[in-house]
């Protein structure tokens, strides 16, 4: 019954043009201030602490290289060139980089005054948009997550913009 | 929402392809190859754009061969002959006044005491002679620099002291204590510009400390601050 109402919302696009509308900008705005100064971004990659220091170049490639990876995906989505290829990266993305923001925040709490619980953290993710809440910051996640997996999994004809072939 | 709710991708027009084909044997449908190779283009197009515009351009560009998180190598503790040296210290306004430091993983840390000492004799020294030994770098963003730093500070931006360095390496040289902060907190860019002073650009370790309290506790204890380029 829902897998059939999710069918027929489909099927109209109107989801389908909201992920691409919602995630295209979203990885725009974030790749384009990672691009602008990634120093932010490749201090984030060391902090999250899953990525090696040495041999260097492998995580200073990543700073420079994910933030156009970012742009490129949100073009395509916008476009709907190669949509579903840069659907599969963003949730790609999503899925790896939301449990290690959640992590990030876990790991501050209660190392500072206010600091008393996750929601309570406030951090730089390096995400591109300096410090904020960790929780929103989440929940933002996992609704781009959701988004991204539709446009990856939907199979609507309209609004699925490209180069109409 | 899980994807197993969403409805399946579209049957494929063209028939699966053979698996004895080694060049689509890696594919389960040509609609799985159309999204791998999809995801190939993007991923090597985003490479190459991204490492083009990053040797091209002149501001925030990374320096792929860089160390960015450098580790300062061990002050050494002993002399040749095995006798024990003493530990570092930072001396205050007064040469007798030593203020200890932890020189456990090689960096010298000193406490917001020690700040404010060095630099009310930095201050003072300035007064009198227009040049003081102590010299206090930031290590922040200009953006941050020129909001506030305190005063005297010399910018010296971490990810690109390479090419600040020429600018500032007399007044490196001879100043007897260079003190390096940032903003304090979970920021550490101090202690790896501290490394990097030491063990790329030629500057005595013994010579550098670490104001780990950094500009955020210097504000907190009401000392002054400037904003703007200049230092003083």
């Amino acid at each position: 019954m829902v897998i059939e109402s999710l069918r027929k919302l489909d099927v109209t696009g109107v989801p389908l043009l909201l992920a691409r509308v919602i995630v295209g900008f979203t990885f725009l705005y974030y790749g384009a201030e990672k691009i602008g100064d990634p120093v932010p971004f490749l201090k984030s990659l060391k902090g999250y602490e899953v990525l090696p220091l040495h041999p260097s170049w492998i995580i200073n490639s990543l700073a420079v290289i994910v933030p156009w990876v970012e742009v490129l995906c949100a073009a395509a989505l916008l476009s709907g060139i190669q949509l579903r290829s840069a659907a599969l990266l963003t949730t790609a993305m999503l899925a790896l980089f939301t449990p290690m923001v959640l992590k990030l925040g876990l790991s501050l709490v209660g190392t500072e005054a206010g600091f008393e619980s996750l929601c309570d953290v406030v951090a730089d993710c390096g995400c591109g948009s300096g410090k904020i809440p960790i929780c929103p910051k989440l929940a933002t996640n996992c609704g781009l997550l959701v988004l991204s997996l539709w446009a990856l999994r939907s199979r609507s004809k309209v609004f699925r913009g490209g180069l109409g072939t | 929402m899980s994807s197993s709710e969403l409805p399946d991708p579209p049957p494929s027009p063209n028939p699966p392809p053979s698996s004895s084909d080694p060049s689509t044997a890696a594919c389960s449908s040509s609609s799985n190859c159309g999204l791998m190779t999809g995801v190939l283009t993007i991923l090597v197009v985003a490479s190459m754009v991204a490492l083009a515009a990053n040797s091209v351009r002149s501001t925030n560009a990374i320096d792929l061969g860089r160390d960015y998180f450098p580790k300062l190598p061990e002050v050494s503790t002993s002399k040749g002959n095995g006798e024990p040296t003493p530990l570092p210290v930072v001396t205050g306004t007064d040469p007798g006044d030593q203020i200890p430091v932890e020189p456990d993983d090689g960096i010298q840390r000193i406490s917001f005491d020690d700040a404010r000492d060095n630099f009310n004799s930095a201050e003072d020294e300035f007064g009198a002679t227009g040049e003081s030994i102590y010299l206090f770098i930031d290590a922040r963003s200009r953006d941050l620099y020129e909001e506030s730093h305190i005063p005297g500070a010399a910018w010296l931006y971490h990810y690109e002291s390479d090419q600040l360095i020429d600018d500032l390496r007399p007044e490196l040289e001879m100043a007897f204590f260079v003190i390096v902060y940032c903003n304090g907190g979970d920021c550490d860019d101090s202690l790896h510009l501290a490394a990097d002073l030491s063990s790329l650009y030629g500057i005595p370790t013994e010579n550098i400390y670490v104001y780990e309290g950094g500009l955020n506790q210097w504000v907190e204890n009401q000392m002054p601050v400037i904003s703007g380029s200049e230092r003083r």
